[in-house]
């Protein structure tokens, strides 16, 4: 066509510009775009209970400069205590000092992750609900007020991310260093957990109690000692069902198909240790770029003479996948599911197609335990509607560890929260989904189970009791193998 | 150049590791080749007529998208569903129209304009529908998959009608364009504003109309692509960078080059990710760069695009 106007040209340039910066707005890759909201809402946080730690200096010992703990939390605030009393920090742990802890909920508030946040924030605030608090509103970024554990006083910040490691590290230097967060709860995603591990290692009086980050290395190599999660990391989610598919199921030959990141690489590697090391082998690893809408093409590599495929994906991604090898295969080749990809938050959407799929994961609709019903109970009580999933449940027993672990200590974080951290470190109990206790590097070792999709829900094939970091193997021997990447087990 | 050989004979090398899957290969290409230009011809258009580079026109999918699927709830009937959601992406896109009309010839504020209206779309969907994905159930008559004739192989059967959808999108814009009165007003409106606003018809009438088409064209797209596809946050800025490679592969304005750019980039796209997958979106740009060294103004652009 002719005639077009002389300034065309730079008009496509600002247009291009334009799409790469909404692009960019979404990290690594053009799909998971943000929702432009990203990052700009204001924190509603209660006023008053956000001061800096600006002036107010308590006369402890600590040398970190950026120090927020409970003593530091600015005795300008309105509250009645008596700055004398919460002075002689010694005996905090007879709950005199008022000034209230500051806890920082981070998950996926924005972005193609959206649904996510909102159900791990349930988590967090039940678990807030439990020890007094009573809730702002019905929206997500809506606070808890009033919790209290040994007469301190709790508030709750809540922050998103839109599952990008610079936002989550950025929202967290915001809760720590202007609202004075002595506690962080998440993140989400195993890239976030990898990012803010090296933040809050900068901050030894801060704590940071995972959300659902399933990264091994948030805890198995190179640990922080002020990081603590008290749930499993994607290959432990995975664990289990590599012998299963080889001894109960009789495959033999098996192709994988998941999204190009850390957390199914380590999926990945978990199922293709177990599954090899008993003999079976891998015909082909077939990596998607996470947010990937069209998987024809990718199916079309899946060899007809496998015996099942393995699939590791979350969220949109399982929805999409399983749909579409449905309608190009009808299942005519079995698949076996990643943790996340038939997670109880994706069972709805994906309907009868996830009928039948055998996976491993840390919460089954049909456990039987007294603790899990009464969660789920609870969770419908306040969330009308919601049920357990390994968003709130995790994020629930997080926040609610710390909770434990704060009232031991009577919401003492004196001397960089080093009462506080031991207790933590020491914290058994049983949650809504079994028995937790912590190893070494602070990481969980908990039960697993091995589950079907059945009647859209998911019930138990065997449960999997204390499944350790190193899935049992012999723990140097299992660390020096490397992390799991693409061709990380090489399996024959 | 040597690295140019060495990609080449990767390439040959994997091609022939994968085998022969070449016609299933060639449908998902042309499958998506075919959502391309759905969303591309009507972007095409109104940037060859307005002159406006419409990023609003992602939010248009996604909100036809949207529309549909609730509209299928309502009715249960994926036609009504798809029609009364493209008739819905229609009116907005008047609606947007309207509004820039203001600017209306102001490059940077027109741009910024249909950003923001881009942002707001986006914001709206996710306050309405939520994050969590969902998709639209297919019409009972094209669900399933069927067995190609004379092959062994199974191809879903909407996936095809995605590629008639285009095909049958395509004729009567050609027949619009071509065959009507108004079809000749919008191509006379595009060589010469001036002029044909000087005969007496009122330019500003087609604009609009020019608007609806493409929004109208924009939400079935979104109708399509939520069905075999799904339907989720930022797949507003997925489709609209890539109807923007379309669009600037063939040649900005020309339906023709939208539909044989789609074509190519659909194809090269889904061989790339079957044989070469970590390069898939190397393979993509390389084509385009490749598309606009050869021919700057795309395939069917023209060099006189630069008059005045």
């Amino acid at each position: 066509m002719r005639n077009l106007g002389a300034g065309w040209s730079w008009r496509i340039l600002a247009a291009l510009a334009a799409v790469v910066v909404l692009a960019a707005s979404c990290g690594d890759d053009d799909s998971t775009a943000d929702t432009p909201s990203a990052g700009t809402e204001p924190v509603e946080a209660p006023a008053g209970a956000t001061d800096t730690d600006g002036g107010a200096d308590a006369d402890d010992s600590m040398e970190e400069p950026s120090a927020s703990d409970a003593e530091v939390s600015s005795d300008d605030s309105s509250d009645s205590s008596t700055s004398d009393e919460s002075d002689s920090s010694d005996d905090a742990s007879t709950a005199e000092a008022t000034e209230p802890i500051t806890i920082g909920a981070i998950s996926t508030l924005d972005g193609p992750f959206a649904a996510l946040g909102d159900f791990s924030m349930h988590g967090v605030k039940l678990a807030l609900l439990e020890y007094g608090g009573t809730l702002d509103g019905d929206a997500t970024r809506d606070t808890v007020t009033g919790a209290e554990v040994a007469g301190v006083p709790i508030e709750l910040v809540i922050e998103g991310s839109d599952a990008t490691p610079d936002v989550a590290v950025e929202a967290t230097r915001r809760m720590v260093e202007q609202d004075g967060a002595n506690i962080i709860i998440g993140p989400l995603s195993g890239d976030e957990g990898l990012a803010l591990k090296d933040y809050i290692r900068e901050h030894p009086d801060v704590t940071l109690v995972n959300g659902t980050s399933a990264s091994q290395d948030l805890t198995l190599r190179d640990p922080a000692p002020n990081v603590f999660r008290f749930g499993g990391d994607g290959a432990m989610w995975t664990f289990g069902v590599g012998t299963y598919a080889y001894e109960e199921l009789g495959h033999r030959r098996i192709a994988t198909v998941a999204e190009d990141y850390s957390y199914p690489y380590d999926q990945v590697g978990a199922v293709l240790t177990e599954f090899c090391a008993l003999g079976g082998t891998v015909a082909e690893r077939i990596w998607v770029p996470l947010g990937t809408q069209d998987y024809s093409s990718f199916v079309a590599q899946i060899p007809d003479d496998v015996d099942a495929v393995f699939f590791a994906m979350g969220g949109t991604d399982a929805i999409n996948f399983v749909k579409q090898y449905d309608e190009f295969t009808g299942q005519a080749i079995p698949l076996i599911a990643g943790p996340t990809a038939v997670d109880q938050s994706v069972l709805n959407e994906l309907g009868s197609r996830a009928e039948g799929l055998v996976s491993s994961g840390p919460v089954v609709d049909d456990s039987g335990l007294a603790e899990f019903d009464a969660f789920a109970e609870y969770l419908d009580d306040v969330f009308p509607g919601q049920t357990p999933n390994i968003f709130n449940v995790y994020y629930y027993v997080a926040t609610k560890s710390a909770l434990q672990a704060l009232e031991e200590v009577g919401g003492d974080l004196s001397d960089a929260s080093a009462a506080f951290q031991a207790a933590l470190a020491q914290q058994s109990w049983t949650t809504p989904i079994g028995p937790v206790v912590l190893d070494d590097n602070r990481q969980a070792v908990v039960d697993m189970y091995l589950r079907r999709v059945t009647d859209g829900a998911q019930a138990t094939i065997e449960t999997l009791p204390l499944v350790n970091a190193t899935l049992g193997f012999e723990r140097d021997a299992y660390i020096a193998q490397g992390s799991f990447s693409r061709d990380n087990p090489s399996c024959g | 150049m040597v690295a140019g050989v060495a990609l080449g004979a990767y390439i040959v090398e994997r091609s022939l590791e994968i085998g022969d899957r070449s016609l299933l290969v060639l449908l998902n290409g042309l499958t998506a080749a075919g959502l391309y230009f759905l969303m591309a011809s009507g972007f095409t258009l109104v940037f060859g007529l307005v002159r406006v580079t419409n990023l609003a026109h992602g939010g248009l999918y996604l909100l036809g998208g949207y529309f549909a699927l609730s509209l299928q709830r309502m009715t249960g009937n994926w036609f009504i569903a798809a029609g009364l959601g493209a008739v819905a992406t229609a009116g907005l896109s008047t609606v947007l129209y309207v509004v820039l009309r203001r600017v209306h010839g102001d490059g940077l504020p027109e741009t910024m304009l249909t950003l923001g209206a881009a942002i707001v779309m986006a914001d709206q969907a996710l306050a309405n529908w939520g994050g969590v994905p969902s998709d639209l159930e297919a019409p009972a008559v094209l669900r399933g998959s069927i067995d190609l004739p004379g092959s062994v192989l199974l191809y879903p059967k909407f996936r095809l009608s995605v590629v008639a959808m285009a095909v049958l999108a395509g004729l009567c814009l050609w027949l619009l364009l071509y065959r009507t009165r108004l079809g000749s007003t919008i191509r006379a409106s595009v060589d010469d504003r001036d002029m044909v606003s000087i005969l007496g018809i009122r330019v500003e009438l087609v604009f609009c109309t020019v608007f609806a088409v493409a929004g109208a064209l924009a939400g079935l797209a979104g109708a399509a692509g939520g069905t075999y596809l799904s339907l989720a946050q930022g797949e507003d800025n997925r489709i609209l960078l890539a109807s923007l490679i379309v669009v600037i592969a063939g040649g900005l304005g020309s339906i023709g080059g939208a539909a044989v750019a789609a074509a190519v980039i659909g194809l090269v796209e889904a061989f790339a990710q079957t044989h070469h997958a970590i390069f898939s979106v190397l393979i993509t740009f390389g084509t385009l760069i490749a598309i606009l060294a050869l021919r700057p103004h795309g395939i069917f652009g023209s060099r006189q695009d630069d008059r005045a």
